[in-house]
């Protein structure tokens, strides 16, 4: 079986156990949140066995690399980095109230992946440009940061909510009281943004390393460079706002979805742009 | 930890470095998180222009459909090449000037924090502790007290030991350090900006463009700047392209000699990763290209016949053995659809007339896409049956283009890189935790009270004082 084949399946078992989290979130019940935890951990398996075989099959194929090579397989690491990270803080916090909020970013990156049919699932051999030891070490640190800035942004989007409904002055519902209290998800939000930022910043300065020794220039104000720079900028100004201004809550809640648009537009609207970065 | 948690002994649990932003003085303006701020998102801003206005060379286009007005507009505010007009750099002098005031406006609180003389030395009661943090052990004080600064001292390295009414206070610090981080980041900045300066000004990019077998001594320059003759000469002795199965570039490479005063000085190939320096000029595989000249040869065969083969151009004219077609040569490519080399043909026979590809790579393509002389008649060399026509290009040459660079500012940008990632990770991966132990005498039995304050990581620090707290409680007789 092929790769691709397992992930369009992981596709739906992500799904699955979104939406059994927000059952839990409804019903309240427990039940379906372990049912939606036992999902997410095969999923996250199938996921990295996935992976694994892609990164088997290139070496059967003859031109062996790490399946961090194109779009497609930057997608799929991507979500496969949003699961871990979301797992891990499942495991250490014992709530799964983040469940129904990161799990469906990891189910989009991978529909994303699977149904785009801009989107090649083809393992494709390295070109010359792509030939180089930074590559792991740049898509791992980018891909991470972006991982950690989606949690960040997932927990932002649950501040809010609950926020909006401590304003609307009545009782909260199953949903709002399920999710936790402003200062843990104050803390996870800032731990989120810090992991982001200073897996960016490693991101960025192996990117020019690796831009040193394949373009010639360490900096070329690459639109895709010139984006990561303008992210690496915003999450600058919010730790600053909080460890300077102290800024707190819903202030910071609404920088961490200024900074994961930000995200997203280095790592996709830059394609509408006329970029070196084509290959991702 | 509520807000009342067993930090508040310490006053605010996390502190907040000072801020200016009631004066307006010149030194306040200087040292404002405000102007950082600002200056940050003018940047962010005018980087964001860059990518969104083609930049250099591509703005020509872009510029000829402006209205005039618009472009004199876009000229005046060097919108073309925001990336190195005088206000980009401007902006990035000032960041660094803002950095460095704010840095050193800062730098003495913390090292009153470091020293540890912002530990506030006033009385300190148990009965300011929450409860929970609290525990009773059976053995006297001065006992407790000497066992746990011997506890406190392995955490924390130096122990203060004051001795008050009823008891004993013990005050340690760790991680104080991480005080620094945001300097060493600030520094790393400073650098990076130092080096992209000296890049700019001092640091020169050039091309060197080379055919096979030909020497070249001299550097030429992007945007009409007079090119630079080199104290060297490169010769490129072969160029070489690999495909892969797919079609897709494997390896770009040139087999270069560095020549001086026609002396082999140095032979190696350039591959694209893997520059070569030489005369403090690093040298980068950048492209190549197929030299104008080189011959087309049109072969032609009938059915099972013997083939012909001639030499051609476009426009050459001639019939086909037996009359039966003339054959024009309409066009010829280098890299037809990066199919590589082809030529057009058009036949007039008494059949009318027909015009096909002939491509050099005819096999190869046929093999990557089975079907397609079929579905496109039009690459099809057999069109005019029962003629096949296939080509070659004889005694052509590559050119390979090597970008030139020599960039004084890469030290100071990697030392800069370098101490960015050090102070990034010692201001979020470590924080400055202190604790303070209370101990009070209570009927020959020791009450004991810990709190604890950081500059950041309040779970981190609480996770720290619980596994304290057991510590201190472990004494024999624990009740």
């Amino acid at each position: 079986m092929s790769d691709s084949v397992i992930l369009s399946g992981v596709t739906f078992v992500y799904l699955l156990s979104f939406l059994l989290y927000l059952v839990r979130m409804v019903r309240g019940r427990e039940f379906w949140g372990s049912a939606a935890s036992w999902i997410a951990r095969i999923g996250f398996l199938l996921h990295s066995a996935a992976l694994l075989l892609r990164w088997k099959s290139s070496y059967d194929l003859g031109i062996g690399h790490v399946p961090l090579a194109n779009f497609y397989e930057s997608l799929i690491f991507f979500a496969w980095a949003v699961l871990l990270l979301y797992l891990i803080i499942e495991w250490r916090t014992r709530s799964r109230s983040l469940g129904a909020f990161v799990v469906p970013i990891a189910f989009f990156l991978l529909a994303f992946a699977s149904i785009s049919p801009g989107v090649s699932d083809r393992i494709q051999p390295l070109i010359p440009a792509l030939q180089s030891n930074w590559l792991t070490v740049h898509v791992l640190t980018c891909f991470l940061g972006y991982a950690s800035f989606a949690v960040a942004f997932a927990v932002g989007i649950m501040y809010l909510l609950k926020g909006r409904g401590r304003d609307g002055g009545t009782e909260e519902g199953t949903f709002l009281s399920l999710i936790p209290a402003f200062d843990a998800l104050e803390e996870l939000l800032y731990q989120g943004v810090v992991l982001g930022f200073v897996l960016l910043s490693l991101g960025i300065m192996t990117g020019s390393v690796w831009a040193h020794y394949a373009w010639g220039s360490y900096w070329s104000w690459d639109p895709k460079e010139t984006w990561s720079l303008i992210t690496w900028i915003v999450y600058a100004v919010m730790l600053h706002a909080r460890s300077v201004r102290g800024w707190r809550g819903r202030r910071m809640a609404w920088m961490a979805l200024l900074g994961f648009a930000s995200v997203l537009f280095t790592y996709l609207g830059v394609n509408y742009l006329d970029s070196l970065h084509s290959y991702f | 930890m509520g807000k009342e948690g067993p930090t508040g002994i310490f006053g605010q649990r996390m502190e907040r470095m000072g801020m200016a932003s009631k004066h307006t003085g010149f030194r306040e303006f200087w040292t404002s998180m405000r102007l950082a701020v600002v200056l940050l998102g003018v940047i962010a801003l005018g980087a964001l222009l860059g990518t969104v206005i083609p930049q250099q060379a591509a703005a020509e286009a872009f510029a000829a459909r402006l209205h005039p007005a618009l472009l004199a507009v876009f000229k005046a505010l060097q919108l073309f090449d925001v990336y190195h007009s005088t206000w980009f750099v401007l902006l990035l002098v000032l960041l660094a000037v803002n950095l460095t005031a704010c840095s050193l406006d800062r730098f003495p609180a913390a090292w009153r924090q470091f020293r540890g003389g912002a530990v506030p030395d006033g009385a300190v009661r148990l009965d300011d502790l929450p409860a929970e943090w609290i525990v009773v052990t059976d053995k006297p004080v001065a006992e407790e007290a000497s066992r746990l600064e011997v506890l406190l001292r392995k955490r924390c390295g130096r122990v203060q030991r004051a001795e008050t009414s009823p008891g004993f206070v013990l005050t340690g610090g760790k991680g104080a350090f991480s005080r620094f981080g945001v300097f060493v980041v600030h520094l790393g900045i400073l650098l990076l900006i130092a080096g992209g300066l000296a890049g700019a000004i001092f640091g020169v990019q050039g091309y060197v463009e080379i055919a096979e077998g030909d020497t070249v001594n001299t550097m030429q320059f992007r945007g009409g700047k007079e090119a630079e003759t080199l104290p060297f000469a490169i010769r490129c002795d072969r160029f070489t392209v690999e495909n892969y199965e797919d079609g897709a570039p494997k390896v770009f490479r040139s087999d270069l000699t560095f020549l001086e005063k026609g002396k082999v000085v140095r032979q190696g190939a350039l591959l694209v990763n893997h520059p070569i320096t030489f005369g403090g000029l690093r040298f980068y595989q950048s492209s190549y290209g197929m030299l104008p000249g080189g011959r087309l040869v049109l072969s032609y065969v009938r059915g099972k016949g013997n083939a012909d083969e001639r030499e051609t151009a476009v426009g050459d004219r001639f019939s086909l053995p037996g009359g039966e077609g003339e054959v024009e040569v309409i066009r010829a490519e280098n890299d037809l659809m990066r199919m590589g080399p082809a030529v057009k043909l058009s036949v007039t026979s008494t059949r009318g007339n027909v015009q096909f590809w002939v491509f050099e790579n005819i096999e190869r393509i046929k093999s990557a896409n089975p079907g397609v002389l079929a579905q496109v008649p039009l690459m099809n060399p057999g069109l005019f049956a029962p003629y096949l026509f296939s080509m070659q290009k004889k005694g052509e040459r590559f050119y390979t283009v090597l970008q030139a660079a020599r960039d004084p500012g890469v030290p100071l940008v990697a030392g800069g890189a370098a101490l960015l990632v050090a102070g990034l990770m010692i201001t979020f991966f470590f924080s400055h935790r202190r604790f303070r132990i209370v101990l009070e005498e209570e009927k020959g039995k020791s009450r004991i009270g810990l709190a604890g304050s950081s500059n950041r990581d309040p779970v981190g620090l609480e996770n720290e004082m619980k596994r304290l707290l057991a510590e201190i409680g472990k004494a024999e007789g624990h009740s």
